[in-house]
């Protein structure tokens, strides 16, 4: 995402809160779907589960729109709405319900999460070059997402803020509340350990 | 630049935030040093394969949901409590065992309730309830007093009624010794046969077999005693060691207390032999004036089978006035338990033969049996107090010739062991009784009742002859409370000496 796609995006987040606030509800229906995705695939990424996922996802809108009162935007409307999708993805995975149902689902779910209802064939496009390829890109994601699963949950989140959302430092230390060194330590260590999962694995 | 260092500046190449001039420092170590270049592959190619993962679309609805969310009114109460529920359960173990521990409480407690109530049902299981603090020298005169009227004496042969649980011909011969004693007390406790060595044997002079309906009373009382059975064994210890003013009661009591553990099983055989032996003893009719009484009082309260009595006596009016009593002898009261005083005075019955030609007709029999049941103790009460000792009646009273002419001192005797009978039933307990059979004087004696039986108590007093009540009411008393009854027995003016 260019900067200035970047730019034009949060001014239309400025615009429609404001408008929101006013009482526009279409607002409210703009920025959700300009966000859900990113936010969903977030949510999914941090879980590794497509139901919490999207559970975490409308509790974070749900939150956001509550409270957008509240928004001074003093950042940007997307790094508010990160931060409480990873607050939110937080405490659910730190909640003991999650935590007992992850563990009885293990071997049920899991699997069929991750390859089974095809959500890998909406994403490939149609050039993909082959069966095989899509086999090899689906067993890669499944064996990379469990590979970030394994990892503490902070350095995951840095992890997926960088390298699979792409957001800069300055942003993700925003989002995650540390400061750029702890940020830089907790990514180097989060991909030293990474490595070693995708070594083992 | 060594390896170590380029280890470490690796990660920042692969974040891409390497300077420039760091950045060809590294790109000429990377050229010379195969392992570092294997390692900034690695790092580069997860990079790749991150920036790579697909991106997940959220689900068709989500929109809508998120807006109905939005729109629906504040958290309701279900909502916040499920909200709350992760930090409930933040340590599942801990709540999961309290939830078990819960669980195993409400199961546990309502199962003993359910079988309490079973057992008092069916006498099946009796969950023993703690013995009351049992006041020294209390239990133990009913006691003694039993075993000194389960002798026969001269009396014996009238109180056909009361035989339901008189003895055998071992326990008789036994009992000659004592033959002096008031005989006609009839405990109404089973368990007959149970001193130990003592076996009766089938009653000498049987002269008729027991009827269908006398058996099937018996089973009736021998399963309504079942539930109380249990009980017996810790009542009878705390019997035995007691004093006694009169050894030879003492010496029998002891041998019977040394068996409480036998009690129980051949509780029931010995009621059935029990029963034999009072259709033993309804036989004789030609008995003397004087056992028409015995006969009619203990049927009170002895078997269904040996109905022969009669409460048709009851109403009769008393013929002498109530004697001024002594006072009441002093007795160690339960401690804690509270205490009620009544005093009342027992005009006895005369004799009266006409009573005995109506009694004898089944009519009356059954309407017998019938006011008889009526007046049996209520099953659910546990007294604090109980005196029901199977041992005592094993040498209960008694077949003897029904020879002798009724005199008012044996009227007496037969009142007061009567009178013992009754607060056995009552499971109340005899503080001091005055025995003076050889005397005219009127004899008194000290009960203490408990108050749940003391209505039924003082009803089966009554059909023993008149009753006055000389102080204290018989206003219903707490249910936990002790009733100490002073009864002054007088005989009816015409029987006095």
């Amino acid at each position: 995402m260019s900067q200035a796609e970047m730019g034009a995006i949060q001014r239309e987040d400025s615009s429609d809160v404001a408008a929101f606030i006013s009482g526009n509800r279409a607002a409210l229906d703009r920025l959700v779907l300009r966000h859900k995705d990113r936010i969903f695939n977030l949510c999914y990424r941090l879980l590794g589960d497509k139901d919490d996922a999207e559970e975490c996802a409308q509790e974070t809108f749900v939150k956001v729109f509550r409270s957008i009162g509240d928004f001074r935007l003093e950042s940007s409307f997307s790094t508010w709405l990160y931060t409480i999708a990873v607050n939110t993805c937080k405490n659910r995975r730190n909640s003991a319900d999650y935590r007992f149902w992850k563990r009885i689902l293990r071997f049920t779910h899991d699997h069929g999460d991750e390859e089974g209802e095809g959500p890998a064939e909406i994403e490939i496009p149609d050039n993909a070059p082959s069966p095989l390829a899509q086999l090899a890109q689906r067993e890669q994601e499944v064996m990379l997402q469990s590979a970030i699963n394994s990892l503490p949950y902070d350095q995951r989140t840095v992890i997926i803020l960088r390298h699979v959302e792409e957001l800069p430092y300055d942003e993700i230390s925003r989002i995650t509340g540390y400061n750029l060194g702890t940020l830089k330590s907790k990514l180097s260590r989060a991909r030293i350990q990474l490595q070693k999962k995708l070594r083992g694995a | 630049m060594e390896c170590s260092r380029v280890r470490h500046i690796l990660l920042s190449e692969a974040e891409g935030d390497l300077s420039e001039e760091l950045r060809g420092q590294l790109r000429d170590h990377l050229e010379k040093c195969r392992s570092c270049s294997l390692q900034f592959q690695a790092l580069s190619e997860q990079s790749e394969l991150l920036r790579s993962l697909p991106r997940h679309e959220a689900p068709p609805a989500f929109l809508e949901n998120v807006r109905r969310r939005v729109e629906a009114p504040r958290q309701s109460l279900f909502e916040h409590i499920r909200a709350c529920l992760p930090a409930v359960m933040g340590s599942r173990p801990l709540f999961r065992f309290a939830a078990t521990a819960a669980v195993a409480i409400v199961v546990l407690t309502s199962a003993r309730h359910v079988l309490r109530e079973s057992s008092v049902e069916h006498g099946v299981l009796v969950i023993p309830t703690p013995p009351a603090p049992a006041t020294p020298g209390t239990p133990s005169a009913p006691s003694d007093a039993f075993v000194d009227n389960r002798t026969s004496d001269d009396r014996t042969g009238m109180d056909e009624s009361n035989t339901r649980h008189s003895t055998q011909a071992g326990e008789r011969a036994a009992s000659v010794p004592f033959a002096d004693r008031p005989s006609v007390s009839l405990p109404s406790s089973a368990g007959g046969a149970n001193q130990p060595g003592v076996l009766p044997g089938p009653a000498p002079g049987n002269m008729r077999q027991p009827t269908e309906q006398e058996t099937a009373n018996r089973a009736a009382e021998s399963s309504r005693l079942g539930n109380v059975a249990p009980r017996r064994p810790l009542l009878q210890k705390q019997a035995a060691p007691l004093p006694s003013a009169e050894t030879t009661g003492r010496m029998q009591a002891g041998k019977t207390s040394q068996s409480p553990a036998k009690e129980g099983p051949t509780e029931s055989k010995s009621f059935a032999r029990g029963g034999s032996s009072a259709a033993t003893g309804i036989a004789p009719t030609s008995a003397p004036p004087a056992a028409r009484p015995g006969l009619a009082d203990n049927s009170v309260q002895s078997r269904p089978s040996a109905e022969v009595g009669s409460r048709q006596k009851q109403p009769m009016p008393a013929l002498a006035p109530p004697i001024p009593s002594p006072a009441s002898q002093p007795s160690p009261l339960s401690p804690g338990a509270r205490t009620h005083e009544v005093s009342l005075t027992l005009t006895l019955d005369p004799p009266d033969n006409s009573v005995r030609g109506e009694l004898k007709s089944p009519a009356a029999s059954q309407q017998r049996m019938k006011d008889s049941r009526d007046l049996s103790f209520s099953k659910a009460v546990r007294p604090s107090q109980s005196v029901l000792s199977p041992g005592q009646d094993a040498q209960a009273p008694t077949l003897e010739e029904p020879s002798k002419p009724a005199t008012g001192a044996d009227l007496l005797r037969q009142r007061m062991s009567s009178i013992r009978s009754a607060v056995l039933q009552a499971k109340g307990t005899i503080v001091s009784d005055k025995p003076d059979t050889g005397s005219t004087a009127p004899s008194v004696l000290v009960l203490e009742i408990p108050a749940q039986n003391y209505p039924a108590f003082i009803a089966q007093l009554r059909t023993f002859g008149g009753t006055e009540l000389k102080s204290g009411e018989h206003a219903p008393f707490p249910p936990d409370s002790i009733v100490r009854v002073t009864v002054t027995l007088s005989l009816p003016r015409a029987e006095k000496k």
